[in-house]
């Protein structure tokens, strides 16, 4: 079985909506600043909320005196250790949980000791200054290799060693891998704890009506899996919780945990009014979830001709104060032994506490960690060998007929396309042995490339609902239960539902992320929403197409089987002049009172295979080795995502992803001082994400394969193109001036004082 | 607390408001007069996402006091257009896929109408330069700054 390449002119064809360049449906709204976010609801009544966080990274709160504070005028509430409910509840998906929110006691600079509610956010900010506590300091540990030291202070006083947990995972046996090998390289690589730094903090709006039932607006990114979470947490049944989720301003992964909406909750039930919280940029950057930092030790033995015999990686993950997500370290760990073909295997992935900001999910999700390191030590062992990196990728990466991260096999997989899209945009060509060039000013290119499951690839199987309902003009109601972050997934499931139906995307309204109004939904994460939620569209559509027939076939008096459906007109196979159109039907049942309410298609769709998208990245930079400044002069991103269903929001993903991964690889450093355990850049003044002067010039395209799982063909698409980026960069500047970065970010000043031979790389 | 009375043009309306000394103009525009385009992002002028204009120069408004604008012309993004009706810059907004989340959006596309009004046709590098006060976690920008290249094409004709 060959990948089968979609042919753009011929398939473009056959669709009349699915492969269009389709604005988002609500970008209208967004750009004339009608859109309503979280932060611009105002109900009546409504309270303020702010949080006291420690100042301290790890200290027993011995006493919380909020005499002075409840006093202030216009505090209406406060909330500490002694009034909030004594029990660890899960702020998280899929994670048992190791917190007490208002503990005891204090885990990192940040964590929540005290809330809040008054008539005014300046009212309640100046009460939080009111309220005294006494710590009870304890040491810290903030480095990961130090907290599994014995002797190290306990964080949580169940966890010994600090330990978060231990994944362990691998195939064949290493040793006989390591035996049969001609050379071995081992090196360490180190990632820093990203910020998502989405534009609009984490907030909520909340509100009990007179029955007792409480409604949520909050950006999440899992509005179901919050539901259940604040439901647990309040020991209210979950009918009597609605979770709605407005326009989000920016998830990233990093909205996918319950950081206020429970506190507004416990607020706004001690008051009997509506709470609103909005986080500032400092608790943003401080108090929420960041990308895990890894320290990654990397051993791999290959033979002269390439093949790999062994890959042995071992992996610390500084999971910080809390456990949110235990899933990246397992993750990192395929990325690191599942992307290239070898027998012998093992990886030892050790999640660690630390008293710092805890890791949370972040876009790649530890492929991004895992991808750095390999995709590094492949280009060191092509360079050994004095092969070409693209060539050696090309032979030596899974591929299709591989087995993917969830060990089924690839069936679609177009990455050689990638390369060989991806080496004339960039000029490959070009491309010389490191250390070329000459001059003050040296140039490099670099490849790196990448393999990310549609699904969260650990195999834990995901779902999705929809149901449409035709209106008697023949328009549709789509509802969902997945929540659109901004990526325009809710224009995309669209453009579905109207192929399928034959109308136009436009007919076709969308309701989404409302736990009330829609079924149980996993949520927006693992780059799923469009294949998960795509798929229940599609069929929904399917089975209003189906009740459709039936009512044509009625009234042409033929049976279902003699009829075709094109278009949105339905008609004899045979006759083709004998037909109706979807409209007519509707119409004409409408009008009988018969059964226009029944045209109405529900399904659901559980994903277990996990199909990944490939991706391969080039980047041409230029270091200016009197300064250490790296310049990225181009960057070629080539995905294959399967069947694009809409260009412009897939194009949207991978240039924003690029802003993400470069800001990854070059800037973004989050300074933390090893002492105290404090951030001492959380503003965006002090933590460099790109502007638009930052941003190079990018040239992103599609290899378009069939995903015969997707909908109309299509896979992931959002994780897939961030997971390269940091080794295509990092090989582009060995490339230039031969000084390899295990670590990341590569500031202007390692890159100075690498070349001025001052410092270990 | 005492109130002044702050008088001030806002998208074209002459408006009043009692202000409390201190207070900045975004809390009056989102606040008083319930204009909840402009967005608070980082609270310290360093992301854009706040820039309305202030006599046709951009401010952030999260650090501008609201009694800057007395007696002065203020514009925000509501003031530019509708979603039955808008702006040539807001529409190459949509049609360039420009828009993602949307947060940043309303902050950027002021910065735009005060980087067309001064330069009507600006290079590549100048459009850029002109939106490097406005951050954008989404896009990455490429799109952004094609928006603006058709929208000065459209608006020069």
């Amino acid at each position: 079985m060959s990948t089968v390449i979609v042919d753009d002119v011929k398939e473009a064809d056959i669709f009349k909506v699915v492969g269009k360049r389709i604005p988002l449906k609500e970008a209208a709204e967004r750009v004339s600043g009608k859109a309503l976010f979280t932060g611009d609801i105002e109900l009546p009544g409504m309270l303020h909320a702010k949080i006291l966080r420690s100042p301290l990274a790890h200290a027993r709160v011995v006493r919380v005196d909020t005499r002075q504070a409840e006093k202030l005028p216009g505090v209406e509430a406060v909330l500490t250790k002694d009034n909030a409910p004594r029990k660890k509840v899960p702020v998280s998906q899929y994670v048992p949980s190791d917190k007490v929110v208002f503990d005891d006691k204090v885990r990192f600079v940040g964590d929540e000791v005290a809330a809040v509610a008054a008539v005014s956010k300046e009212i309640a900010a100046q009460a939080l200054k009111l309220i005294k506590v006494e710590y009870e300091e304890l040491p810290a540990v903030i480095d990961p290799e130090e907290a599994v030291k014995p002797g190290a202070p306990l964080i949580h006083d169940d966890k010994e060693g600090n330990s978060a947990g231990v994944i362990e995972m691998g195939e064949g046996h290493i040793e006989v891998g390591f035996q049969e090998t001609d050379y071995i390289l081992e090196e360490t690589f180190r990632t820093q704890s990203q910020r998502h730094a989405p534009m609009e903090t984490h907030c909520a709006v909340v509100s009990f009506d007179a029955s007792g039932k409480l409604t949520v607006w909050t950006p999440s990114q899992l509005p179901f899996k919050l539901q259940e979470m604040l439901a647990n947490y309040l020991e209210l049944p979950m009918s009597m919780v609605r979770v709605i989720k407005p326009h989000l301003g920016g998830g990233f992964g990093g909205k996918l945990d319950m950081f206020v909406e429970h506190i507004c909750a416990l607020l706004s039930g001690m008051t009997g009014r509506p709470v609103k919280c909005i986080l500032t940029r400092e608790e943003e950057f401080t108090a929420t979830v960041n990308r895990h930092a890894y320290v990654i030790r990397l051993k791999v033995g290959f033979k002269k001709d390439g093949t790999l015999t062994a890959i042995h990686a071992r992996a610390i993950s500084n999971e910080g104060a809390y456990l949110y997500k235990p899933g990246p370290s397992g993750l990192a760990g395929r990325g690191m032994i599942k992307s290239y073909r070898c027998p012998h295997t093992r990886y030892e992935g050790y999640r660690v506490y630390t008293n710092q900001t805890s890791g949370g999910a972040f876009r790649g999700y530890g492929n991004v960690q895992g991808h750095f390191a390999i995709e590094s030590m492949v280009d060191m062992i092509a360079e050994k060998l004095g092969i070409d990196p693209v060539d050696y990728r090309l032979r030596h990466h899974r591929q299709q007929g591989d087995k993917n991260f969830a060990d089924l096999p690839i069936v679609s997989c177009g990455l050689t396309e990638c390369f060989v899209k991806g080496k004339e945009l960039i000029g490959w060509e070009r491309w010389q042995k490191t250390g070329a060039g000459d001059g003050l000013r040296k140039r490099g290119i670099g490849v790196a490339c990448g393999i990310h499951g549609t699904g969260p690839s650990f195999a834990l199987p995901s779902y999705s609902a929809a149901s449409i309902r035709i209106n008697s003009d023949g328009s549709a109601h789509l509802l969902i239960g997945t929540a659109d972050l901004g990526t325009g997934s809710n224009t995309t499931l669209a453009q579905i539902a109207a192929e399928e139906l034959g109308i136009s995307a436009d007919d076709i309204d969308i309701i989404s992320g409302d736990t009330s109004t829609s079924c149980f939904d996993e949520g927006a994460f693992a780059s799923m929403t469009l294949y998960n939620g795509g798929n229940a569209v599609r069929a929904a559509a399917a089975e209003v197409k189906r009740k459709i027939m039936l009512r044509a076939a009625a009234k042409l008096e033929v049976v279902p089987e003699d009829l075709e459906y094109t278009d949105g007109r339905l008609y004899v196979k045979m006759s083709p002049e004998k037909g109706i159109t979807f409209i007519e039907i509707v119409r004409e049942a409408s009008k009988a009172r018969k059964d226009n309410v029944a045209f109405l298609g529900e399904a659901n769709f559980v994903n277990t295979t996990h199909p990944p998208s490939f991706a391969a990245h080039f980047a041409e930079v230029e270091i200016d080795t009197e300064t250490g400044q790296v310049e990225i002069l181009k960057y070629v991103a080539l995905q294959d995502s399967g069947r694009i269903i809409n260009p412009l929001v897939v194009e949207g993903q991978v240039e924003g992803a690029l802003q993400q991964g470069i800001g990854l690889s070059l800037t973004e450093n989050p300074v933390i001082d090893k002492s105290t355990g404090k951030m001492l850049n959380p503003s965006f003044h002090n933590y460099m994400v790109l502007t638009a002067s930052d941003m190079p010039e990018t040239k992103v395209s599609m290899v378009e394969t069939y995903e015969p799982s997707g909908p109309f063909g299509a896979k992931g698409v959002a994780e897939m193109c961030i997971d390269c980026v940091a080794p295509t960069i990092t090989n582009a500047i060995y490339n230039a001036i031969g000084i390899r970065f295990n670590e990341i970010p590569v500031t202007s000043e390692k890159v100075f004082k690498a070349l001025k031979g001052l410092s270990r790389r | 607390m005492v109130k002044v009375l702050l008088v001030m043009t806002v998208n074209g309306d002459s408006v009043e408001v009692a202000v409390e000394s201190g207070v900045m103009l975004i809390d009056v525009l989102r606040g008083e007069l319930r204009l909840t385009g402009t967005k608070e992002s980082c609270g310290r002028g360093e992301c854009g996402a706040c820039t309305v204009l202030l006599d046709g120069k951009t401010v952030n408004s999260c650090i501008t006091p609201a009694m800057k604008a007395m007696n002065r012309e203020v514009w925000t993004i509501e003031g530019l257009g509708s979603p039955g009706k808008l702006h040539p810059i807001q529409e190459a907004f949509v049609e360039h896929g420009a828009v993602q989340c949307g947060f940043c959006t309303p902050g950027v596309i002021m910065s735009v109408e005060a980087l067309l009004d001064e330069n009507p046709n600006p290079s590549k590098a100048e459009v850029r330069a002109g939106l490097s006060g406005n951050i954008c976690r989404c896009t990455g920008y490429v799109k952004i700054v094609d928006a603006v290249l058709a929208a000065a094409k459209r608006m020069s004709k």
